[in-house]
């Protein structure tokens, strides 16, 4: 495996604030990384810093380019969806094809046609008549049809309806994806992208708090649910996060011994998003 | 070079005002034209114009055609600097705050790059707009005005198309379009800063800024140094060629059109092109221009 992106001591401030906060982490070629955390976490400042878009601090390298330097020469082999409809409303969709094919070395026209033929935008079309799900089947048509390394996603189904959400990460798992590409991907809706993750980055106040791959949260991260009579036992070995769940208690352990759990109940291993919420949960707040 | 080209259809694609407004104008010019000789009311002096034109010999109709065509690029002038203007202030704005600049970063195209097909489409296409739709409007005009003299029994091949300078009319449109477009760069630079820059209304910027500091300086110093060197920079260029245009008018004489100086404006683009206060205005063109790149490159919200 060799990195695409490696970032050491990543840094941006905004003022007083620091939107990154000494970040380190490194990002494997033909990997589905999930940029997970809450809003004003400093994903969109992450995902700016590694396409060139935002200035920073600290060492970064994405595709052996120094991004905010040489965007236009990563821009040949990374690309990136930045929230749906954002493609200009004057764009005519022939024109939008017409312009790529002429300005970017790695795009092939006919791929995108070919795109398109299975959807109901045309070539017609401008960007203004269409619907927002189809503004996002067509940009993502586009970004389909470059051969890049990597693909950065920022939140590129919000708005979407349900249909739309789904037939998207379909489409870019069965049509794109293969082992010699990398997408990053953050969004809110991560119930729908955590089945295609392969590694998951939570992000909490310009800080990192988890970076593994899925494999690994499965050996690490356990759920079981404990009949009330056990409760106090269970607690007792240290759980990350607990909730009620039908009269029983939920608990969620981080690297505890399985043998020693399985004594409360049965062993589960917990969905990306109860992790997710586990961690970003504050401890003081669970003990209220 | 290709991408470059394709950089300046993108933005007649965005903008089509740029075309637009100058053939829209170009129509209502020669309509209202066809009707005024339609109708016998377009004069020059105190005579129908058709009845004019048929006294002159071909060479004093060739240069009455010039100075008309002198009028319409002097209108066609006014109205692209409107045009352009607002092209301006949107061109690092507009796709700024629909946030397309997302999607067009996304595309291995430098901001160097862009900013220059915006600079060129200021600097270079739209006096090409402007010379091609005059062409247009006068060939237009001349077809108008032949079936007029026709009419009024002159032969118009050999009085309006056999001395015709067009050369030297196209010669003297290219060299003034081209010697505007090098002298007002520092405007230029500073419109596409102030679009580049703006989070609110690239207008106000542009207009605020300069004003603010002429009023500051007047309020600190008493002076207006800031103010007296711009107007005295515009004044520097339009000085020797309108010192040349104001000497040209048809004035109607007793034998009909009288020709009073001479369109060249060679001399006057030679005198503004060696002009040293030139070389100040590009040095801070390019500053403003150099700006605009590093503003590009770091801008992206408009909140």
């Amino acid at each position: 495996m060799s990195a695409i992106a490696t970032a050491r001591g990543l840094t941006r401030r905004f003022g007083t604030t620091k939107a990154l906060d000494n970040v380190d982490f490194t990002i494997e070629r033909g990997r589905i990384v999930g940029l997970i955390g809450p809003n004003g976490a400093g994903k969109t400042t992450a995902l700016r810093a590694l396409l060139g878009l935002t200035a920073y601090e600290g060492s970064l390298e994405v595709l052996g380019c120094d991004p905010h330097r040489q965007r236009a020469q990563l821009m040949k082999r990374a690309c990136f969806i930045a929230d749906i409809a954002v493609l200009p409303r004057w764009l005519k969709v022939r024109n939008a094809i017409e312009f790529m094919s002429h300005t970017h070395p790695s795009f092939s026209p006919a791929k995108a046609r070919a795109f398109l033929d299975k959807t109901s935008v045309r070539l017609d079309h401008k960007v203004k008549q269409l619907s927002k799900g189809m503004v996002a089947q067509f940009h993502l048509a586009l970004v389909m049809a470059i051969d890049a390394e990597f693909l950065v996603l920022d939140e590129p189904t919000l708005g979407l309806d349900l249909l739309y959400r789904k037939k998207f990460y379909e489409t870019l798992l069965n049509d794109y994806f293969d082992e010699e590409r990398t997408i990053l991907v953050t969004t809110h809706q991560f119930e729908e992208v955590e089945r295609i993750l392969t590694d998951v980055m939570f992000l909490q106040t310009g800080r990192i708090v988890l970076d593994a791959s899925v494999e690994d949260l499965g050996e690490r991260y356990v759920e079981v649910l404990v009949a009330p009579a056990q409760v106090e036992a269970a607690r007792a070995v240290g759980a990350l996060y607990e909730r009620q769940v039908l009269g029983k208690t939920l608990f969620l352990y981080e690297g505890r011994d399985r043998e020693q759990l399985a004594q409360f109940g049965e062993l589960h291993t917990p969905s990306v998003s109860d992790i997710f919420v586990a961690k970003m949960s504050d401890p003081q707040d669970m003990a209220a | 070079m290709n991408e470059f080209l394709y950089l300046i259809r993108r933005e007649l694609w965005e903008h089509r005002a740029l075309y637009v407004v100058p053939i829209v104008f170009a129509g209502v010019l020669l309509l209202s034209v066809t009707v005024g000789i339609v109708r016998g009311t377009t004069y020059v002096g105190s005579d129908h114009i058709a009845h004019q034109l048929q006294f002159l010999s071909p060479g004093e109709a060739g240069q009455a055609l010039s100075v008309m065509t002198l009028g319409a690029w002097l209108l066609f002038s006014i109205v692209s600097a409107f045009v352009v203007t607002f092209y301006m202030l949107d061109a690092l704005y507009g796709d700024r705050k629909d946030r397309s600049v997302l999607f067009w970063k996304s595309l291995p195209i430098g901001d160097t790059e862009t900013v220059l097909s915006k600079l060129a489409v200021a600097t270079l296409v739209m006096p090409a707009i402007v010379i091609a739709a005059v062409l247009v409007t006068m060939l237009a005009l001349l077809v108008i005005l032949s079936v007029a003299v026709a009419f009024s029994g002159a032969n118009p091949f050999t009085l309006l198309w056999s001395e015709l300078p067009v050369f030297r009319i196209v010669g003297s449109m290219i060299s003034i379009e081209l010697t505007r477009s090098l002298w007002f760069l520092p405007f230029t630079g500073w419109l596409l800063l102030a679009s580049a820059t703006a989070k609110r209304t690239p207008f106000l910027l542009a207009a605020l800024v300069p004003l603010g500091l002429i009023f500051a300086e007047k309020l600190a110093f008493n002076t207006q140094w800031l103010g007296d060197t711009v107007d005295g920079y515009v004044e520097r260029f339009f000085r020797p060629l309108f010192g040349d245009i104001s000497e040209l008018r048809l004035s109607p004489g007793e034998d009909g059109i009288e020709m009073v100086g001479d369109l060249g404006g060679f001399g006057a683009v030679f005198d503004v092109l060696t002009d040293p206060v030139l070389l100040v205005g590009l040095v801070v063109g390019v500053a403003f221009i150099m700006l605009t790149i590093q503003m590009r490159k770091r801008r992206i919200d408009i909140d």
